[in-house]
């Protein structure tokens, strides 16, 4: 065995070009598999950072006032930490006034250090014990108290009802949480365990003993009030039954994906060493002659897989850490992924590590199968005169009548050529199809995406949104600062109300039953905002005026018509009013009240606009007045409260949005929310372009690896043709027309599966839209092919150009 | 030496060679193409056949069939008592090791592996020691001793020839086939070789087949077979 081994070393070292090209043939099916299982992992620590820093890491928590259950914890060896914590709600000493209301945070010290409130902390210190407290600059200065370190303070504990005076031992930043895990504080205490506690436990044996020991606590506390860090036990592969099941899908879907990688690999790599074997045939026959067994010539085969493994996997993993590492570097430049100071890097399980290296042997060893059985079962004979060539019968080579009739002798010989590679032939074409819908699918994908994505931001056409249930001081108050801030570019307040309006039918086109109460939507707008409606619908502005959409109406039975009403003056309505709706204890509705509210005196009717698509305009159903602000603010409500947005135009929008929660106005920075949204896009884009392109890349190599293949088998052929006559540039003509054949059949069958691929993909966006193939998509792609066939054909002959013609004739091998 | 063949009926010894009845065709139906006919002869040992003929006669057909290299449509070769195709491919293949020698037109060398590699490959694929002492003995006969570290690229045609005809003896087989050994060369060349193959013949007591269009090449053999149309037009015993 030692010398068959011997000679297949020398083999693959003479063999340069050969053994690199299958070598990256393996390598890339490395990189595809580790990158999915390196990214996945690397993710899902990521995750695990993320939960940390969000909700915690502990494993479960209970939330109870049981004095008892610290005896059981103290003493129990399965724990390996637990902390508390709770929320109070407190007032300033002066009982229940609402703008003194504010949140106390109470903690132990393991809890401080894990919530790392140090970095709050402006002067002095945390807490240590429960009359201590850091209270926060900002609610001193809100309610002008002149209080600093080592002064005593009295708080309101609404819970309690009890007064609580503190010693102030340090000053702090006022906590906004930015999730719900976590609720916003002014002040930071010592955590007193008489009261209501949540106690955070982590285990010491991470595994599914968890659940049980968690369930034997709550036997021991008498109650069921436990509950689970679940995303953060999932995240470690821990779950019960099957909770979590978002993260066994995962895994099913990295399983199919490997599935799938693999199966192309099997393909592919076995192409690329049936290649490296069909090329040493006559020397494997030679071997055979002078007594080499069929065994011997397996062993051989197998061998040269094994040596190549052990350059290309290793390879393919270092190349894969460097990629990742490199689009991970990227990814951490992005804003959304710095706001967390949280990094992603690129890491991989042992276990994970140990299945690339057994898919890659397993994948290797299955497409070693058929090309070491070919050779142990090929005769001497025929190894020797390299009788391995595609048999295609006589009657499939033949051209029709229309090749002769359009094509010249060129064309001719190429659609011959093309018939005569038989099996190959169809692999190239494969390939080539699978490069092509890899890339049409990728095109696709991210097209939809992108169209659903500006789709959903049709109807926010503004930076932030701030929304308030109005009160006439907060109103005056935000409209003052925005006013007077110079990161506001511009905004505008609205407020959508329903109403109820008693309309004389024969002002309307619409078919209506009797005289009856119509449902309508009453926008109150700013004036800024209401002019530039005036403007655009070439009406003189006037305060007092309602504009009324009048646009067409589709009724339940489908039939449509072009506009609701065909008058409109100050008579059309009778009576308008709202509802004030009572609730009880139990909030239930008890009374609707009927307010009654002013009728209008004037009336205009306005087109529709890109405004009125904000509005969520209906066209089926709704009836707009859009009034005045002024005529919403004079509506006297009880019970019901009248809510209200205020739309704020802004370059600055995450600086602005900080200075509205620091006044505690709510904020939602909308356009860092679809920022955000096209980073995550970007970031899926990144995966899913780098994915692709190396499949593209291993279909390539498949294509290049077999093509030089062939035309190395026809330099004799080629070599003949010159001597007869034919021109390089003929021969160049000819292989360019080949190329041809090859791009026109990928896109003969290629072209229907991208389009169901296309179809498939539009079809899960439900997206309004008629389906259009991305045409340009298709025309890249046949380009691309078309470039790759006649590079690889003059990559190939460009060894045959420097031979003589006598001395590719004469070559016997 | 057991080689666990199938050493044909009775066991007892034969001639050193057996040919009965031996077919081959190639294709099918209209295309089927006669390569050999119902040919049957025997060799004994020691003997320097020359096989001759018109291109296409089926010259290299025979020998191929009776070294072990292709398989034929029916009939029997039965080389030193074995029984050749009723042995399966692993048993073929260390017959092809052992009991033959085949010398090629074109050399047929591993161009990655050295004269003296080559000429002991028969023996490394065995698992066996090389025997030192009979390959500086036949390097010095084929005047190779100072290329043995050398390359097939690195010798002449007739050099490599010599490696071929070294790597065919190695083993000491029953049987040396050659398929015109000199028809790739030169008439000085040619010379060398068969005045070579018939001293190592002589000397080794090796049992000599040789396919050649040379008619002065024949002249030198123990005795001729004319072979036409895939069928022995005559066979002529030319020295006792």
């Amino acid at each position: 065995m030692k010398i068959i081994n011997q000679l297949t070393l020398r083999y693959l070292k003479q063999n340069k070009k050969r053994s690199i090209l299958t070598i990256l043939c393996i390598m890339v099916s490395v990189i595809m598999v580790s990158c999915v299982g390196i990214a996945f992992y690397s993710g899902q620590q990521f995750y695990k950072d993320y939960i940390e820093r969000t909700v915690g890491d502990y494993h479960y928590h209970f939330v109870t006032d049981n004095q008892e259950f610290l005896d059981t914890l103290a003493k129990d060896s399965k724990i390996e930490e637990y902390y508390f914590s709770s929320t109070m709600p407190y007032y300033g000493d002066n009982q229940l006034e609402s703008n003194t209301f504010f949140n106390m945070k109470k903690g132990d010290s393991l809890y401080f250090e894990k919530e790392n409130y140090k970095s709050i902390l402006e002067k002095g210190r945390l807490p240590q014990n429960t009359k201590e407290v850091a209270i926060s600059s900002r609610y001193l200065k809100a309610n002008q108290l002149q209080k600093t370190i080592g002064d005593t303070i009295s708080f309101y504990n609404e819970s309690d009802q009890t007064t609580e005076t503190f010693k102030i031992v340090g000053i702090i930043k006022e906590y906004s949480s930015k999730n719900y895990y976590k609720s916003s504080f002014s002040a930071l205490s010592y955590i007193d365990c008489r009261q209501y506690y949540t106690v955070y436990i982590r285990d010491k044996d991470v595994s599914k003993n968890i659940f049980e020991h968690k369930k034997a606590l709550e036997t021991k506390l008498g109650e069921q009030s436990g509950m689970f860090n679940s995303s953060y036990l999932a995240v470690q592969n821990i779950f019960e039954d099957n909770s979590h099941s978002l993260f066994l899908i995962f895994y099913n879907l990295i399983a199919v994906i490997v599935i799938i990688i693999v199966f192309i690999s099997i393909f592919i790599i076995y192409q690329a060493f049936n290649l490296s074997i069909n090329d040493r045939i006559q020397y494997l026959g030679m071997l055979s002659s002078v007594g080499a067994t069929p065994k011997q010539k397996k062993r051989s085969v197998y061998f040269e897989g094994f040596v190549l493994s052990l350059i290309a996997i290793p390879l393919g993993l270092i190349v894969s850490f460097v990629g990742l590492g490199i689009t991970f570097f990227f990814i951490n430049h992005l804003e959304m992924i710095k706001s967390l100071n949280i990094q992603i890097h690129p890491q991989i399980s042992l276990s994970y590590l140990l299945i690339v290296f057994i898919i890659s042997l397993l994948t290797i060893f299955i497409s070693l199968y058929l090309p070491a059985r070919k050779i142990s079962k090929i005769s001497v004979i025929d190894a020797l005169k390299k009788n391995d060539e595609i048999k295609v019968k006589f009657h499939k080579l033949k051209t029709g009548f229309l090749s002769h009739r359009f094509f010249n002798i060129y064309g001719q010989m190429a659609i011959k050529n093309y018939k005569r590679q038989g099996r190959r032939s169809r692999v190239i074409v494969l390939s080539l199809i699978i490069s092509m819908t890899a890339f049409i699918g990728m095109y696709s994908f991210g097209k939809n995406m992108l169209t659903e994505m500006n789709r959903n931001n049709e109807f926010v056409h503004y930076d932030i949104e701030s929304n308030f249930a109005y009160k006439k001081d907060y109103y005056n108050n935000l409209n003052q600062f925005l006013k007077q801030n110079d990161k506001v570019d511009n905004y505008y307040f609205m407020s959508n109300l329903t109403a109820y309006v008693n309309i004389d039918p024969s002002y309307l086109d619409i078919p209506v039953s009797s005289s009856q109460d119509f449902q309508i939507t009453l926008v109150g707008l700013s004036e800024n905002k209401r002019k530039e409606l005036f403007e655009e619908n070439d009406l003189k502005y006037n305060q007092n005026q309602v504009l009324v959409y009048n646009g067409t109406y589709i009724n339940e039975e489908g039939k449509e018509y072009s506009q609701r009403f065909h008058k409109i003056d100050n008579q059309l309505m009778k009576e308008i009013y709202i509802g004030d709706i009572e609730y009880d204890e139990n909030g239930e509705e008890r009374i609707n009240h009927k307010v009654k509210l002013k009728n209008f005196e004037s009336l205009e009717f306005i087109k529709k606009n890109d405004f009125l698509k904000y509005l969520n305009i209906n066209e089926e159903m709704e009836i707009f007045f859009i009034v005045p602000m002024d005529y919403i603010q004079q509506i006297d409500l009880k019970y019901t409260s009248i809510p209200m947005e205020c739309h704020i135009f802004s370059t600055q929008h995450q600086e602005l949005t900080k200075e509205l929660e620091n006044l505690n106005y709510s904020a939602y920075d909308y356009a860092q929310s679809v920022s955000e949204n096209r980073q995550i896009f970007i970031i899926i884009q990144i995966f899913v372009y780098g994915f692709v392109c190396i499949m593209i890349v291993f279909a390539m190599l498949n294509i290049i690896n077999m093509m030089s293949a062939s035309i190395d088998k026809r330099k004799r052929e080629l070599g003949m043709l010159l001597s007869v006559g034919m021109s390089p540039k003929d021969i160049s003509k000819m292989l360019f027309y080949e190329s041809f054949i090859y791009g026109l059949k990928t896109l003969l069958y290629g072209i229907p599966i991208c389009i169901g691929i296309e179809w498939i993909f539009y079809k899960q966006m439900s997206s309004d839209t008629v389906f259009v193939p991305s045409f340009m998509a298709y025309v890249i792609a046949f380009v691309v092919i078309m470039i790759v066939m006649f590079i690889t054909f003059r990559v190939g002959l460009m060894k045959f150009r420097k031979q003589n013609i006598i001395e590719t004739l004469k070559e016997d091998m | 030496m057991c080689y666990g063949y199938n050493r044909g009926k009775g066991g007892k010894k034969m001639k050193i060679l057996e040919v009965k009845n031996l077919t081959k065709i190639y294709g099918t139906g209209e295309n089927e193409v006669k390569a050999l006919d119902h040919v049957s002869f025997s060799v004994e040992k020691g003997e320097f056949i020359a096989i001759v003929g018109s291109s296409g006669s089926g010259k290299s057909t025979l020998l191929h069939l009776i070294g072990g290299v292709d398989k034929p449509t029916s009939g029997e070769v039965i080389v030193n008592g074995i029984n050749v195709y009723q042995q399966n491919e692993e048993q073929l293949a260390i017959f092809r090791r052992r009991e033959v020698g085949l010398i090629y037109q074109f050399y047929n060398l591993i161009p990655v592996l050295t004269v003296e590699e080559n000429m002991t490959l028969p023996v490394l694929l065995d698992n066996q020691k090389v025997n030192s002492v009979r390959l500086e003995e036949l390097l010095k006969i084929l005047d190779l001793t100072n290329r043995k570290n050398h390359l097939p690229k690195e010798l002449s045609g007739g050099q490599q020839q010599r490696v071929s005809i070294g790597r065919a003896l190695m083993n000491a087989p029953s049987l040396v086939l050659a398929d015109e050994p000199t028809g790739n060369l030169d008439s000085k060349n040619s010379k060398e070789i068969i005045d070579l193959l018939k001293i190592t013949q002589q000397k080794y007591k090796q049992t000599l087949i040789m396919i050649t269009h040379d008619e002065r090449i024949a002249m030198q053999a123990d005795r001729v077979i004319v072979i036409e149309d895939g069928q022995i037009k005559k066979d002529e015993v030319l020295k006792k």
